[in-house]
């Protein structure tokens, strides 16, 4: 792998390859040309970052380009490893938005003592207060379907990215929306079974 | 061994649109780790990665050949080998995929039966 930016007529010949679709090995090529320089620019412009956050970016911007080649218009005048340093940025900024996001939901969840509000609690709180050792739940739990069930885990956890509830359920090839909504179907059903259940326990 | 570059090949291994997908549903079914793979594919094993980073070969039969001729050849590898890996890649996936939708069949034929057996025709009781 090389150590500089590929010549513009060398980087834009990897994204016409990419535009044009058909070439199994574009997308290949495309992270081996950018994959480490992107890395070592977001280390070099964010040192703080730890390795993780700065693979996930980098791969974040080539996934970008590798799923959907419009979203990079050479016509606009900037090459293309200046729009992928730029998109890298932007994602690792991102990245840190979404996990300071995540920490203060936890930090405010375990600070507040939902009121007793007589089964009018959503099926949200009923899950997050779940006890599990109440056999009713116990039934309701070992009755989950295979997709279920991974919901359920991962909900569990905390997880709350589309992303993972997607790949877990092997629909990460599916449109966001549609993603969104498969998910949302699952999640919203087991919740109604917990709290049918007395999940708010 | 280029550490990003794996990272990379295992974030999309969940993705159908990599090969990274089907390797790793034929690995998993074979139980094999890293080295066992590209042994299986006959690769060296530093080139993993950026196989796993190709796209996945598209299903139609017109350009299946294609792609996994382009693929095999950008490696060095043998073409009926790796479209062998990657159908079975791709089968186990549509297996896994619909069990996880909850297709009827697949966790009903896990389970016991726990009604009575009907009785042989023909047998003493």
């Amino acid at each position: 792998m090389s150590n500089t930016w590929p010549a513009p007529a060398d980087a834009a010949a990897i994204f016409q390859r990419l535009l044009a679709g058909g070439d199994p090995v574009a997308k290949s090529d495309f992270a081996v040309a950018f994959l480490d320089l992107l890395v070592a620019f977001l280390r070099a412009t964010h040192p703080h970052e730890d390795d993780h956050a700065l693979f996930t970016a980098a791969e974040d911007a080539l996934l970008s380009v590798m799923n959907k080649p419009s979203v990079f218009d050479p016509t606009r005048g900037t090459d293309l490893a200046a729009f992928l340093r730029m998109a890298a940025s932007a994602d690792l900024k991102n990245l840190r938005d979404k996990e300071w996001r995540r920490r203060k939901h936890h930090e405010h969840r375990d600070c507040v003592e939902l009121p007793d509000d007589d089964g009018n609690s959503s099926a949200e709180d009923a899950t997050e207060l779940a006890s599990f050792d109440d056999p009713a739940l116990a039934e309701v739990i070992a009755a989950f379907t295979e997709a279920e069930r991974i919901v359920f885990e991962l909900m569990r956890t905390g997880e709350r990215r589309t992303e993972v509830f997607a790949a877990a359920l092997g629909l990460g090839n599916e449109p966001l929306e549609s993603q969104e909504r498969h998910i949302k179907r699952l999640k919203d059903r087991i919740k109604q079974r917990l709290k049918r259940a007395g999940g708010k326990a | 061994m280029n550490e990003a570059l794996d990272h990379f090949a295992a974030r999309v291994a969940t993705d159908p649109s990599f090969l990274s997908h089907a390797l790793a549903e034929y690995a998993r079914s074979a139980s094999l780790d890293d080295p066992g793979l590209a042994a299986a594919l006959g690769c060296p094993v530093t080139e993993l990665a950026k196989l796993r980073l190709c796209g996945m070969p598209r299903s139609e039969p017109e350009h299946f050949r294609g792609d996994v001729a382009t693929i095999a050849k950008r490696f060095g590898i043998d073409a009926v080998t790796l479209a062998g890996i990657v159908r079975r890649g791709q089968s186990l996936a549509r297996l896994r995929e619909a069990r996880v939708a909850g297709e009827p069949g697949f966790l009903l034929a896990a389970r016991d039966d726990a009604r009575e057996p009907p009785p042989v025709e023909g047998a003493d009781t």
